[in-house]
């Protein structure tokens, strides 16, 4: 019976930690990634969306990492006024990732986003506790739209 | 031994579980590929030919906004091509009375025109292009979406890379409009107009009972409205002796086979229905309204 407890305890241990969505650096001194709303247009140029995007992380290469993913998530559920994307390319977030959550998942918070992203540099830096990075990135848009397409995350442009 | 052998099972069967909650496969989303024409807006009096003929701009520009279409993956027809075919069937058929645009649309088959404006602004600070497109269903001429763009100011003359400059910026953020119309028309169905009137020398009127349970005319056209029409969303919008008019009919975009739902089948049921009535009535379809007259 007590083989039997264990047992079940570990599996939900791993079920429910392997659902988290939070992203973690350190247990001590650990920033969390929220999105925020400072991204930025700066330029398009044949489907390469060129954006600067802020925020925050426990050192320079997280709160890079976090300013992609943000950049990222503003792309495909905000929108970025000004560009050639001001409407969000996923309408409906909550519904988007109720229908597709591996996929999902697996873009913004396992790095395949990278796939999609051509250039992402380093433009200024607030040192502080937790530091402050703005980070210039840009993203293949048609090949992004396609990754989306192919797993059924949107539609294809028509009825 | 036997508590090993159910805690294994106990791992497949869980783990199986987890991997069918997490891995659902996902229907197909299945869509028709509109098909767009780019076409210049012209003004009263000016043809689409002498337009496209005589302004290098708007050449330009609708080149480069169908440009920008096609590589967004959407089908494009051609509008020169269609100009010489249609100018070819005009020199056989030279009595006919429509304008050019509307021969170019009527015959292309394509499902949305956009009109595509383009003006050349000068400055001391530079030069600059003003693009504006209007997207419209060419069965309805119903407008779907509107884009307005002015390009970053050079010093320059070479308008071609100032209108791709903002066709490039632009066109994305129409297509989304138009995905958007899409979508709301996929959800609450598109809208059509119904008017059935009474020709003068017909013997029954809209408040003549056409059935043994004292139904008059206009009750069982309005049920049949309701019944047929999508999530039963319609709105009458006055009935007469002679004539009801429905302003708002809601009809699904496809129909029950996935294709794109005609509204000719609609008129063609609705004239069936009226004749299992005994009821005679010819029928007028014009863009996305039907008029039936009955006789």
């Amino acid at each position: 019976m007590k083989v039997l407890t264990l047992y079940f305890s570990i599996v939900f241990i791993l079920f429910f930690s392997s659902c988290a969505k939070k992203i973690t650096v350190n247990q001590q001194q650990s920033v969390d990634y929220y999105r925020n709303g400072k991204v930025n247009y700066i330029s398009s140029n044949k489907g390469l969306l060129t954006l600067s995007s802020e925020n925050v992380g426990e050192n320079i290469n997280k709160a890079a990492h976090f300013a992609e993913i943000n950049a990222l998530e503003n792309i495909l559920f905000k929108g970025i006024q000004g560009s050639s994307q001001e409407d969000p390319i996923i309408s409906d977030e909550i519904s988007a990732f109720r229908e597709n959550n591996l996929a999902l998942k697996s873009l913004i918070f396992e790095n395949e986003y990278k796939l999609y992203l051509t250039e992402s540099l380093v433009l200024e830096t607030y040192k502080g506790n937790p530091m402050t990075v703005v980070q210039k990135v840009t993203f293949d848009i048609p090949a992004l739209r396609k990754y989306l397409e192919k797993n059924n995350i949107i539609r294809k442009f028509g009825l | 031994m036997k508590l090993m052998n159910h805690i294994i099972c106990l791992s497949f069967v869980f783990g199986s579980f987890i991997g069918i909650a997490q891995e659902k496969p996902q229907a197909p989303k299945s869509n028709n590929q509109p098909t767009i024409m780019v076409i210049p807006f012209s003004r009263e009096g000016v043809d689409l030919r002498t337009e496209i003929e005589n302004n290098d701009l708007v050449r330009i520009g609708i080149t480069k906004v169908k440009e920008a279409f096609d590589k967004r993956g959407v089908n494009t027809i051609d509008l020169r091509a269609k100009l010489k075919q249609v100018g070819n069937t005009a020199a056989i058929q030279s009595d006919q009375k429509s304008s050019i645009k509307d021969e170019v649309i009527n015959s292309s088959g394509a499902d949305i025109y956009v009109e595509v404006e383009t003006s050349p602004n000068y400055s001391s600070s530079g030069n600059s292009v003003t693009l504006i497109m209007t997207a419209f269903d060419a069965f309805s001429g119903e407008s779907y979406a509107n884009k307005v763009i002015t390009s970053p100011k050079f010093y320059t003359t070479s308008f071609e890379k100032l209108v791709e400059k903002a066709a490039e910026t632009e066109v994305p953020n129409l297509l989304n409009t138009i995905q958007e119309k899409f979508d709301d028309v996929l959800l609450n169905g598109r809208t059509i107009t119904i008017r059935v009137g009474i020709l003068e020398n017909s013997k029954i009127k809209m408040d003549t009972e056409v059935d043994k349970k004292g139904n008059f005319l206009s009750d069982i056209i309005e049920d049949y409205i309701e019944q047929k029409s999508f999530k039963n969303k319609y709105h009458l919008q006055g009935a007469t002796d002679n004539q009801i008019t429905f302003d708002i009919v809601k009809v699904p975009m496809k129909d029950d086979e996935g294709n794109l739902f005609r509204i000719s089948r609609f008129a063609a049921d609705f004239r069936k229905f009226l004749r299992n009535n005994e009821i005679q009535c010819t029928q007028t379809i014009n863009g996305n309204n039907i008029i039936f007259s009955i006789k």
